[in-house]
């Protein structure tokens, strides 16, 4: 009964690495049509999916984020070309990698979301958020030993 | 099994080994490739003064060829950093290099990383039986006076007071198939004859080599040692997924992880010529940790310790050769090629990717397809 009391207050903390070009615009028009969505999520601005460095997703991960969503352009409109495609092999090995390591990693999530997706950006927050819900939170804000 | 076709069309020339005298016989045939210009410099094993070891050296006369022991069990590090050192920024000359198999797969894996230029490099690999640490090298050198009896003993199975290392256990490539010369020794008795298998016929001619008729018997040993390798691989996996089903066991085993950085340094796929870990990136203000402390109570010191190890498998576990000089040069002896081996194949399945098969395929992260995977 407490434990479903607690992650019923619980509210996942998420990190957001979107591409400018695309899921930032999506973003920005989920704002400006007034779209509600969660506000757990905390967004950066990267000029390029293919910029994010698996290194941010981990350390995040590590310090005790409860997810991390990756948004870029669809794959063939990337706005330098092949930004996304690398994305999308990054994210697979850093997938693979958590997997093995014994993290979950359905914690990381990639999603293509371009400009005019407005709609798609706020339905894609509320579906992490609604998973990160049931998952609970992130163990390794507990473990310091990292 | 590609490489064992590959094997039978290749012609056995053979080494008639005189006075049972190995040494003398592989070192004449070395300082034949350096009297007949098939190489103007050659990095070849030596046995060191002292016996403790047997190290890279290099050499251009061939009189300076007086210890040479390419079958001695032991290696100071994975030599496909010396042969990026000696190719990366020119290539003036043709470069002979004695590799063992796992050094040739991550000698591949470099050529694609554009770590080393091979235009004028000449692969001589040498069959590997497994290889001890160099510590235990050391001992078990003292006790048999010298490198000439370990490879004896060792080729016999004999030496039972140390195993080879871990890696080596593991290791489904006790022979290679990318060289320009083999040294195919395993399963012959080398004091009676040993086996070379050369790719270009004229080199064979200028050796002076007679092709042998003679039925390969080595093939048999190669694929014997193969399966009892496999086994003891997936035992060995199986033992540290049991270890480490949980990110809890995995951070068990990594607990006192020093971050020396030696991993790093001895891996020869890892070729940043600055680590991140060690560059500006991570040169933290106070003010960041006391941001940390706050967020989670205890910040273990030195940090990082388990991002370094995850940051390092994103960046080169597509390309790990499974050679263990990590945990050779580990000081706190931790099974961080266990780990990278089994990590590293689960993440090369993923784009069908075996490092050092070929030249031609290339770096899952260097390239893509439009369509594949979700998403």
């Amino acid at each position: 009964m407490e434990n479903t009391e607690q992650n019923e207050q619980f509210e996942p903390k998420v990190l957001a690495f979107v591409c400018n070009w695309c899921t930032y615009a999506g973003a920005d028009l989920a704002g400006t049509s007034r779209i509600q969505y969660p506000p757990n999520v905390k967004i950066i601005r990267l000029m390029c999916s293919g910029s994010v460095d698996p290194i941010y997703i981990v350390k995040a991960l590590l310090d005790g984020i409860d997810g991390v969503f990756i948004g870029g352009c669809h794959p063939g409109d990337c706005h330098y070309q092949s930004g996304n495609y690398k994305a999308r092999r990054r994210v697979a090995i850093l997938k693979k990698i958590l997997e093995e390591v014994g993290f979950d990693p359905d914690r990381v999530y990639l999603q293509w979301i371009s400009a005019s997706e407005g709609k798609l950006f706020a339905q894609t927050i509320s579906r992490i958020v609604d998973e990160l819900k049931k998952k609970g939170p992130n163990s390794l804000k507990k473990i310091w030993h990292t | 099994m590609a490489y064992l076709i590959h094997k039978l069309v290749m012609k056995n020339y053979k080494l008639e080994t005189k006075n049972n005298d190995y040494l003398e016989t592989i070192s004449d045939f070395f300082k034949k490739l350096l009297n007949k210009k098939i190489v103007d410099l050659l990095m070849v094993p030596q046995e060191l003064p002292t016996k403790k070891c047997v190290v890279q050296t290099l050499i251009s006369e061939p009189s300076k060829i007086t210890n040479a022991n390419p079958f001695a069990p032991v290696l100071l590090g994975n030599s496909a950093s010396l042969v990026s050192d000696l190719t990366f920024r020119s290539q003036d000359a043709k470069v002979g290099v004695v590799l063992r198999p796992c050094e040739i797969r991550a000698v591949v894996e470099l050529v694609k990383l554009k770590q080393i230029k091979n235009e004028n490099l000449f692969i001589i690999s040498v069959d590997c039986p497994g290889t001890f640490e160099v510590e235990d090298y050391e001992v078990i050198a003292a006790k048999l006076g010298g490198s000439e009896k370990v490879v004896e003993e060792h080729l016999k199975n004999a030496i039972k007071e140390f195993e080879v290392r871990h890696a080596c256990k593991a290791c489904e490539y006790p022979r290679y198939h990318i060289y320009d010369i083999n040294i195919g020794h395993l399963g012959l008795d080398i004091k009676k004859e040993i086996f070379l298998q050369i790719e270009d016929e004229k080199i064979a001619k200028v050796l002076d080599l007679d092709s042998s008729e003679a039925e390969d018997t080595t093939i048999n040993k190669i694929e014997d040692l193969k399966a009892k390798r496999i086994k003891f691989k997936e035992t060995l996996f199986k033992d540290l997924k049991e270890k480490t089903k949980d990110l809890l066991g995995l951070l068990d085993v990594l607990s006192t992880c020093k971050k020396c950085y030696n991993c790093q340094r001895a891996c020869p796929i890892c070729y940043c010529r600055e680590c991140i870990f060690c560059s500006q990136t991570f040169e933290y203000e106070l003010r960041n940790y006391i941001r940390w402390v706050n967020r989670k109570g205890t910040v273990k010191m030195p940090s990082d310790t388990l991002l370094f190890h995850i940051t390092r498998l994103n960046h080169m576990v597509v390309s790990c050769v499974s050679c263990g000089q990590c945990t050779s040069a580990c000081p706190s002896n931790l099974p961080v090629a266990d780990i990278f081996n089994m990590i590293g194949r689960k993440v090369q399945e993923i784009f069908d990717y075996v490092p050092g098969r070929n030249y031609d395929e290339e770096l899952p992260q260097a390239t893509f397809k439009e369509n594949e995977l979700e998403a």
